[in-house]
């Protein structure tokens, strides 16, 4: 074990020596006893690698492979086999950032492209090479914003992410912004009409989501058109698959634009990794945070990738920058870069049409069940609530059974996603399953 | 290296130059050379109100950003333009066509609290 230990005995002790005391055990007495582990770690002994396998595949089988109709952020798309195969070759896979533009000329590009697509989907002028995941990406927009105007009130619709809500949420508190609420209308939108009462001076930005989190559809350039203030900013919340449908953000108004980019090619896991993006109008390019790659050309003339503007981030500008974040989710915008470049925008309207027609499908079967209620008739795209009369949570417990997954967001409504991958049968399976618990 | 002698100056590298109520407000040639190849100049809005030591926009350059502290308590009168487009004119000729922002005083201007010409060149040494 020695050689694993970057000192000796007699190092240790002319170091305990100069801080002036006399052991190791000491230096630890300042933790209390109670937190000290006295006997050894609880852990079994060592097992060869034949019984370590066995171990670890027995665990391994009892996972059930289920149908998944669980959304609220997270979507279970089909994923190319050419994603892993590229995405696992040696020349990309790393978790670094590449700072020396010399060696990295590969993944510098392919960022670069990650950053134009994002850009032309979302109506964008700048994106950055990504961030960790949705949620850290919407906290990520507000303090832009905030660096921008210098205000410090934000305005985020009832009708977000309910996660993202709370990441948030707990960056605020520490950051002496405020969070205000705008309420939800009876159809399941914003209520554009309040947002008027509740701006004021001290307004930074405006957050919408859309499709928001209960599957409907918002309209931006509305919001937009209340806030008159071009200084309050409006974020725009949206999965990026639907862009190639939907108005653009940019388009519609809003100032930036930030989505979970796990839809793009990486599968659903407990706690991700996922993928952040944002991107910004022109006149916010030096204030968003991360790396961003840019192109130029080197000594003969020839394009060449290379990390820029760096003067924003943390590591130069102290301080004063936008965000503590000087880092990205490479491996994962590489996935959606590919995703991306694969699909085009017209595999995209088709991924979203076949979602959609799958949803109205199955929405309109569970509405003709007695004790189910869909809750908003039209104006989703692929995602729905259901009302439900018997406890919602014992009906998903119920379903679970059947190896069926669904998201009961509340004791009486559920919250149900369907994609491209759910097929036919599985729908039906889904309604007769459920026309069997009422 | 230049330093008009109609100028007062700051140990934050600005120089003054005093017009009756008014304060324009450059960096020094020194300061310009520390910073190097200047990109891009942030710069406040008219009207806003600064006081002495705020800062009174940022200086972009290709390894580092700085501040332009304010000299004096003051309101924004006038802002350089022509750095939004082209800020390596704070390079090519500070104390000309590379000054930054002017500044409306209320009150006397004290000169004591500044430079001459003299004491800064001592002081960059």
């Amino acid at each position: 074990m020695n050689k694993y230990i970057p000192c000796t005995a007699e190092e240790e002790n002319k170091m305990l020596k100069s801080i002036g005391i006399s052991s190791f055990e000491e230096l630890l007495s300042i933790i209390p006893e109670k937190f000290r582990i006295k006997d050894r770690y609880n852990i079994p002994k060592s097992h060869s690698e034949i019984e370590l396998i066995n171990h670890i595949k027995t665990i391994a089988n009892k996972n059930q492979l289920g149908v998944s109709f669980i959304g609220g952020g997270v979507y279970d798309r089909y994923i190319p086999s050419i994603i892993d195969f590229i995405a696992s070759r040696s020349e990309f896979y790393t978790a670094y950032t590449p700072y020396q533009p010399e060696v990295s000329q590969g993944t510098l590009q392919y960022l670069y492209e990650y950053q134009s697509m994002i850009c032309s989907l979302s109506g964008m002028d700048v994106a950055n090479a990504s961030l960790y995941d949705g949620a850290s990406a919407l906290t990520e927009a507000c303090l832009l914003a905030n660096n921008y105007n210098k205000k410090d009130e934000i305005l985020i619709s009832e009708n977000i992410n309910p996660n993202y809500k709370n990441v948030l949420k707990t960056s605020a508190e520490n950051l002496n912004l405020k969070i205000r609420e705008l309420p939800s209308s009876d159809n399941g939108v914003s209520d554009i009409s309040s947002i008027k009462n509740m701006i004021n001076t001290r307004t930074s930005c405006v957050v919408i989501q859309s499709p928001n989190y209960l599957g409907q559809i918002e309209n931006w350039s509305e919001v937009r058109e209340v806030l008159q203030d071009e200084k309050i900013l409006l974020v725009a919340i949206s999965n990026p698959i639907y862009l190639s449908n939907l108005k653009s953000p940019g388009d519609s108004g809003a100032d930036i634009y930030i989505g979970e980019g796990q839809c793009l090619g990486t599968p659903v896991s407990y706690g991700g990794p996922y993928l952040g993006i944002i991107s910004v109008k022109e006149k916010l390019t030096r204030k968003i945070p991360g790396r961003i790659v840019g192109k130029t050309t080197d000594l003969n003339g020839k394009d060449s990738f290379v990390l820029t503007l760096q003067t924003r981030e943390q590591h130069i500008r102290r301080e004063k920058a936008t965000s503590n974040i000087c880092t990205n989710q490479g491996l994962i915008a590489l996935r959606a870069a590919i995703y991306l470049s694969l699909m085009g925008a017209e595999g995209l309207q088709k991924i979203t049409q076949l979602s959609l027609d799958k949803a109205y499908y199955l929405s309109s079967e569970i509405d003709k069940i007695d004790s189910f209620n869909l809750v908003y008739k039209n104006n989703y795209i692929d995602e729905f609530l259901v009302k439900t009369r018997s406890n919602a949570y014992e009906i998903a417990g119920k379903c679970l059974e059947k190896n069926l997954h669904i998201n009961p967001i509340d004791e009486n409504h559920l919250l149900i996603a369907v994609t491209e991958r759910r097929t036919k049968k599985e729908l039906d399976f889904l309604i007769s399953t459920l026309r069997k618990i009422n | 290296m230049n330093y008009p002698e109609n100028l007062l100056y700051t140990k934050d590298h600005e120089w003054i130059e005093i017009k009756g109520k008014t304060c324009k407000i450059g960096i020094t040639d020194f300061a310009q050379g520390e910073l190097g190849d200047i990109v891009f100049m942030e710069m406040l809005e008219m009207g806003d109100s600064l006081q002495t030591g705020d800062s009174a926009g940022t200086i972009e350059a290709v390894k580092t950003v700085a501040d332009v502290y304010s000299p004096i308590d003051g309101i924004i009168s006038g802002l350089n333009q022509k750095l939004i487009d082209t800020p390596e004119l704070i390079n090519l000729d500070p104390y000309g066509e590379g000054w930054i922002l002017m500044l409306d005083v209320e009150g006397e201007i004290d000169k004591q609290s500044f430079l001459s010409v003299e004491e800064y060149k001592k002081f960059i040494g």
